[in-house]
Order: C-alpha cells, then structure tokens, then sequence
C-alpha cells in the first residue's frame, strides 16, 4: 500500500506583476510503505514546492495529496489533525531550522505526544530519540550553537522522528553538509528506514548521493517528473535524455580527469514552458514531433516510466536526429 | 612543475579570539605554476579559505598573516594600499561562492566590469566598454552587449557566476582565486562552469586556485592540488596520485565517505569518525589522529612534517598505504 499518493498535483504561484506560472504541473508520485523516494532535479524545477505541498505547507491549485488515504490539508492557525502528524518534514538548513534559544532536548520533546503519560515518560522518550539518531544523551541540555552541522541535522531528524512517523519528506538534508558528516547523516536515513519501516521522500540535487541512498528515483524537470524507476536500473540506463544529461554532469572524484558533460541552454520560465516536451530545445535527440506534442509518462518496461517520444515505438527509433545539427544551442 | 608564478611559504594566519588568538592556518607551502590549476581541498573550517584570502589582503579584521607568498617578485604579505590594489584585481583576481552576494544588485553589469577595466588599464570609457563585451564573450555570456546593460537579478546563478568570472579578469589577472565557485550551482551548470575555468586556463594561460569541498570537481580540471586539515597542508601532488594513490589517511579517508557512481547502491558510505576539531581546541601531535583508523602511540606526540616522496608529499610517518 502506498503511503503518500500525489495525484496529478499543481502548485501555481503569482508573481508581483500577477502574471502566474506553475511551479509543479500536473505531477502523479506515490510512496510505498518503508520505501525512500530520491526526487532529483535543476533548482527551478518545483521539486521543492512538491515537497511543501505534500506534507501541506503550501496549497496545491489543483490535484490531490493523501497521506495514509486521507487527504493532506493545507496547514492553518489550528492545530494539525492528529493522523497528519505522522507526516514530517525536515528542511535543508539545519541552522536556520532549530531555534537557537532552545535547548535541544525542549526542541525534540515538542513533539512527542505525551497523552498524560507525564515527565519522565517524556524524558525518557527525548533520550531514546536522541540515542537512534547517534547523539549522545546530554545533548538534550545543550544548544544547537554547540553541534556541527552534520549534528544538527540529527537533531532536525530527531525532532521529526518524535512524533512517530510513517513518513519523512525531507527538502535537500544533506546540501549545506560536508562529505563526512553527509555521509553520516546518509547512512542514518538509511538505517532509520530500514529500523522504523520509515518512508522517506529525499529531495535532492545531488545524484550521487541519491543513487546511493534511494530504491526509486523520479526525475522533474520544469514541474513535471519525466522519468522514474527503480535507482539501479535508472543509472544503468536512463531512458529520457534529461536523466542522462544529468547523470553525466556528476563530475566523478577518481583522479582521472575527465570533465564532466555539459547540457547547453537553461531551465525555462516556468511561466513560459516550451511548447511540446518541455525539455525539446535543451534535448540532443530533439524530433520534430517534440516540438508540437508533449509527451506522457508511460511504462517503459517494468516499474519503470518515461515521458519521451524515443520511447514510443511509432515516433522514437529511425526519427533519431543525429547528435551534432540537434545541438542548436550550442 | 614549470616556473611558479607563486611561491607560499610557512603561511601562518592567526585570528581574533576570546583572550586572545587562535591559529587557523599553521605554516602552509604550496605553489602554482603558470596555466596550472591548483585544486585546494578539505572540510570546512580546515583553513582553505582564511589560507588564499591572506595572499590579497581580504583577511577579517584583526587577523593577521605571516609568512612569504612569492608573487612576480613580490612578497604579497608585506604589500600595503595601493601596491595591494593594483596586486588585487590586476595580478590576481577573485571570484567568491555566490554571486548573487558578490554582485552588487543595483548596478548594471557593464558599470561592475567596466570599472575595474578603467581602474586596471586606465583605458577611456569606449575602450572600456568594448573590453566589458569581450570579456562577457570570453565567459560564454550568451548576448554580450545585452547583458551590459542587464542587472544581476535578471540572469541565472550559472550566468551569474559567469559574470563574476568576467569581472574578476577585467584587469587581466595571471592568476584567478576561485572559491567554491560552483557550489551554489546544479550539476548541469556546475559543469559548465569547471569548463570554461579550463578553457581560460588553455585560452590564456590563467592560473587557478581551486579551493573546493567536492572531490569530484578538484578531479576534473586540477592539475595538482593540496588536502587541508586543521589548518595545515596533510598531502599535496598530482591529481590522480591524489585521488587514485593517496598516501595521508585523511585524505584516503575523505574519499572513502564520498558515493561513487560505479559502486552498487548498497555499497555502504565510510564517514571519518567524529567532526574535525574546532581552532581553538586542535589535537596535539597530528591533527587528524583521534579520527584516524591507522593512529599509532607516537601520532599523538609530534605535529608530522610533510615529507616529500617523488612528486608528492605528505604528513604521515606511519604511512599505511606504502606500495
């Protein structure tokens, strides 16, 4: 069973001159029970404001978001249905995140249901929480200027994890992190998951550490996912060139010196998306039909999915334009 | 290593502090040869930064820098006013991590390019403006003249630093300091970025100063590159000696917590025990050894000199990785 179904989701904003555009166009993306979900792509590309509007911080304009099969309310100045808590978010910057005036241990205890059960249920909750997050349990009476940032975002989880989740949508965890410490704080995600048959949904530029952390990966590019399948099986073979085109930019740490791959042009206004394929004038395969028609997302063999018309077998194939003249930014 | 345009020696950099100061760079060699680019790695904290901004004088206040930069005959550390101008931005450029705060926002591109332009070369106003549109041509700006007359805001943080690029070679530098100049971006334009700092550096010459967290990026354009920790230099050489052969366990380590596009998914991350050390609270002896999986009883009584082997070198007596 699906734990978060995101079903065909908008999310419009108004610029100051009124003009709207959509940051997220019409996006379908569920979560399975105890799985993590990589959710990759360019800054602009409303990865973010997918995540917002999936744990309800901003409003979707348009589809569905159920969360354990109810439906995801917009946060208001009421308290949160109970069952929503169960659905957290942790954000990119764990030093603007944590109130600096708090102690930790008052911080993570915030969200722990007590339901009676008192003080030292509570401190004694607070220690176990700090102890599966790998901090040691005097942590609870420090301050978060006392950590490192690798800490600090276990301190950030910690919190999330006080109210006993099912899922955690977490909005770049690792960005503001050195290597170190980000791979402290990814192999914990990946334990904590694994221990707590936790969902998380990873929202992350970074597809190396996506590739190592995620079992299902989804690409979007320009408000719309245009392709997702099992993480193996994506990086080994990507079947929509955007995919590709970001897999090869990863530059590789090996010593060898190789450069890493350039795709040519920007990402566009979103309040101006290209006609056809929003990917098409940044696309080295670029057809004709791309120009017009705007491919769907379809099953491109199994549990995978791809919005390309190389895909399907009428368009894709011999319409192959070569390479070199279909680089017409470059 | 042909002629080295510049030559640090024993760079120290001491720090305004409680009681006191506190030492965040601790007598650090390196040099940079013409057209090279020297990668300048480590975490942060580890003193890469505070180590190039001493070169042009940009250190906070109140700290101070001792040792020698050998920079076309002159010694960097000891230059003041407008010798240290005419260094800064004319021999020596600089491009920082975000150019959306390095920019400045209400001023069209072309009067943040064309002034330094009039500055260093002491060129008219036209000359100036012909210049300006070079450069932007020069760092792939797409519409060089529209750009000019464009505000920061209107372009992408790819273009951006681009701009940055332009601005920091208006008086011609021989040498580009460029920190963290891609960490800001996307992958897709961080890619563009590290490809033209290499066509620069084949283009013009320019050589580069690459102070950057991410190993992936010192590999694909350094040629030789320095591993900061705890304020001093632990292994210094070629690129793929560096990343494919290290010697310095820290550095071995820095690798090893990193993922790896050719490992399988499941292939877990090694992150180096603990945090690195505050500057005020460094271990003694090695620095890096209440962290390192190969520390021996002496690791803790003797700071460990860099010692050259061949081309490289590095500050580990125990050296693990002997081959």
């Amino acid at each position: 069973m699906s734990i978060l179904e995101i079903d065909d989701l908008e999310v419009t904003y108004e610029r100051r001159d009124r003009s709207r555009f959509r940051a997220v166009a019409g996006t379908s993306l569920t979560v399975g029970r105890g799985q993590i979900v990589g959710l990759v792509g360019e800054s602009g590309c409303g990865k973010s404001s997918l995540a917002r509007a999936a744990v309800g911080l901003v409003a979707p304009t348009g589809g569905t978001v159920r969360f354990e099969g109810r439906p995801v309310v917009p946060l208001t100045r009421r308290a949160r249905p109970a069952e929503l808590t169960r659905l957290q978010l942790v954000f990119q910057n764990p030093y603007s995140s944590l109130n600096p005036r708090r102690r930790v241990g008052e911080q993570v205890g915030d969200g722990i249901a007590t339901g009676g059960a008192g003080r030292s249920a509570r401190t004694a909750r607070v220690a176990e929480l700090l102890e599966l997050v790998g901090l040691p349990s005097n942590a609870r009476s420090r301050y978060p200027h006392e950590f490192s940032g690798g800490q600090r975002q276990r301190i950030a989880i910690a919190r999330a994890l006080a109210t006993d989740p099912s899922l955690i949508v977490l909005d770049e965890p690792l960005a503001s992190l050195d290597a170190s410490a980000q791979a402290q704080v990814a192999n914990l995600l990946l334990d904590l998951s694994r221990q707590l048959s936790l969902s998380l949904l990873l929202i992350s530029h970074d597809l190396a550490i996506v590739h190592h952390v995620a079992d299902v990966v989804s690409v979007m590019y320009l408000g719309k996912i245009v392709e997702s399948g099992p993480t193996g099986l994506l990086w080994a073979g990507a079947q929509h060139p955007y995919t590709e085109a970001l897999i090869g930019a990863v530059p590789h740490p090996d010593g060898s010196g190789t450069m890493p791959a350039v795709l040519p042009g920007e990402v566009p206004d979103p309040a101006l998306p290209p006609l056809g394929c929003r990917f098409h004038p940044r696309c080295p395969h670029v057809m004709e039909v791309c120009r017009s028609r705007e491919p769907v997302l379809e099953p491109v063999g199994e549990d995978r999915l791809a919005a390309c018309w190389l895909r399907v077998p009428e368009t894709g194939g011999d319409a192959l334009v070569p390479p070199a003249s279909a680089h017409p930014l470059k | 290593m042909s002629t080295p345009l510049l030559e640090v020696e024993d760079l120290r950099v001491r720090v305004p502090a409680r009681g006191g100061s506190i030492t965040v760079v601790d007598g650090v060699d390196y040099g940079v040869a013409e057209s090279e680019i020297f990668g300048v790695a480590g975490e942060s904290g580890s003193g890469k930064t505070m180590s190039v901004l001493a070169l042009i004088g940009l250190l906070p206040s109140g700290a101070t820098a001792s040792g020698q930069a050998r920079f076309r005959g002159l010694d960097l550390l000891a230059l003041s006013g407008k010798a240290l101008r005419n260094v800064r931005g004319g021999g020596i450029g600089m491009v920082f991590q975000d150019p959306m705060t390095s920019l400045h926002p209400m001023l069209s591109i072309g009067q943040q390019i064309e002034e330094p332009i009039r500055q260093h070369l002491g060129v008219g106003r036209a000359a100036g403006r012909k210049r300006a549109a070079e450069l932007l041509a020069a760092v792939r700006l797409p519409d060089p003249e529209r750009a000019l007359r464009a505000f920061p805001h209107q372009f992408s943080g790819g273009m951006r630093q681009r701009v940055a690029i332009a601005i920091a070679l208006a008086g011609e530098p021989e040498l580009l300091i460029a920190d963290e100049p891609t960490t800001a971006l996307d992958v897709t334009v961080q890619a563009g970025i590290i490809r033209l700092l290499d066509s620069l550096r084949r283009e013009r010459g320019l050589s580069v100063i690459l102070i950057t967290h991410d190993l992936g990026v010192m590999s694909s354009i350094a040629d030789r590159a320095a591993v900061f920790y705890a304020g001093r230099v632990v292994e210094t050489g070629a690129r793929d000696d560096l990343l494919q052969r290290p010697r310095h366990p820290y550095t071995r380590a820095l690798l090893d917590a990193l993922p790896h596009p050719e490992l399988p998914a499941d292939h877990p991350l090694v992150p180096i025990a603990g945090a690195p050390p505050a500057p005020t609270a460094i271990p003694a002896g090695c620095a890096f050894h209440p962290r390192c999986a190969y520390r021996v009883d002496s690791c803790a009584a003797a700071v460990p000199e860099l010692v050259p082997d061949g081309s490289r070198a590095f500050a580990c007596p125990v050296d693990p990785f002997r081959p």
